[in-house]
């Protein structure tokens, strides 16, 4: 082989190494901004709903008179306020679901996934008939959510009592693993 | 021929070895970007969690015995029995499994109790007069 025929075997090498890596950089950083988007996407979505679970709990449609507390009393009320006005609500919450729960005291194991409407309100045993109120659900596509929580104080005002609650919300912006 | 052929191989190692040290550069950058921007929004909710742990259990109504606060007045009058067993009740059910507490109780400053373990952990106070002595309830949560 000729020194010249060497020098453009060399060059044509070069170029293809130096084309291979262009190639790996540019696909792998495409891979790696679409991942880090997504994972971004994710980490707002749950800032977003951590930013809600201090809000919601002073929110005024939920919150007790002095706002150490939520009222009990004011679940069924605004689940039909947010049926007439759900496009407002909507804007606030986004997709998202909203659920609280009674903690403490316990239940019974059998009324813990019981939904409280007005069926079980106007009962003689509320509220020991059901334990949980969805106050505000919005999951258009059906994703899958990611879920977080905090404990809050219920009130209940016809019982003048104070339980230990859980708040839970699960936002479904992002499907995390 | 010779001398030509291994100038080549040499050439070609040397091409190689900066190959090899652009892809490990490019590892690197990409690992510790991610690192970088992985932020968390588990501390403020540690935070929170820790506030209403304390919050709603001081407001608790505890069937025939009050509530927290008429427990830790009694504990001050050296009864610390009830609000102990209180304590242990209401935190094994409202806390999530592995998390750990410290719960303490001051008059005028000085602690009077003090129930439970835990170290390193977020801090929540709540202060309350009562009998013109001024009380407060720290919480502490770990885990």
């Amino acid at each position: 082989m000729k020194k010249g025929q060497v020098h453009v075997t060399e060059t044509i090498l070069v170029v293809f190494i130096v084309l291979i890596i262009l190639i790996i950089g540019v696909v792998g950083y495409y891979r790696f901004s679409f991942e880090k988007n997504k994972s971004l996407e994710g980490e707002l979505s749950e800032r977003a709903a951590t930013i809600m679970l201090a809000k919601a709990v002073n929110l005024d449609e939920l919150a007790c008179g002095d706002g150490d507390c939520v009222d009990a009393g004011k679940f069924l009320p605004f689940r039909r306020v947010l049926g007439e006005d759900l496009g407002r609500f909507r804007s606030i919450f986004g997709r998202k679901k909203i659920v609280f729960r009674q903690i403490y005291p316990v239940l019974d194991g059998s009324v813990l996934e019981v939904e409280c409407d007005t069926a079980n309100y106007i009962q003689m045993d509320y509220p020991n008939n059901c334990g949980k109120w969805t106050v505000y659900e919005f999951n258009p596509d059906n994703e899958y959510g990611s879920k977080i929580s905090t404990i809050v104080s219920l009130y209940y005002p016809e019982f003048d009592r104070y339980v230990v609650g859980r708040l839970e919300i699960d936002h479904y912006d992002t499907i995390r693993k | 021929m010779t001398q030509l052929g291994s100038k080549g191989q040499s050439e070609i190692v040397g091409l190689m070895v900066i190959v090899v040290i652009l892809i490990l550069m490019g590892m690197f950058y990409l690992g510790f970007s991610n690192i970088a921007d992985s932020k968390s929004s588990v501390g403020e909710r540690r935070g929170l969690e820790a506030e209403n742990a304390l919050k709603s259990v001081m407001q608790l109504d505890l069937e025939g015995l009050g509530n927290i606060e008429g427990l830790v007045v009694e504990c001050g009058n050296g009864n610390c029995s009830g609000l102990e067993s209180t304590l242990i009740e209401v935190y094994s059910v409202v806390l999530r499994p592995g998390e750990s507490y410290k719960f303490s109780a001051y008059i005028d400053g000085v602690e009077i109790y003090e129930y439970g373990a835990c170290n390193l952990g977020l801090v929540s106070s709540y202060p309350f007069p009562k009998n013109g002595l001024f009380y407060e309830v720290k919480f502490k949560l770990c885990g």
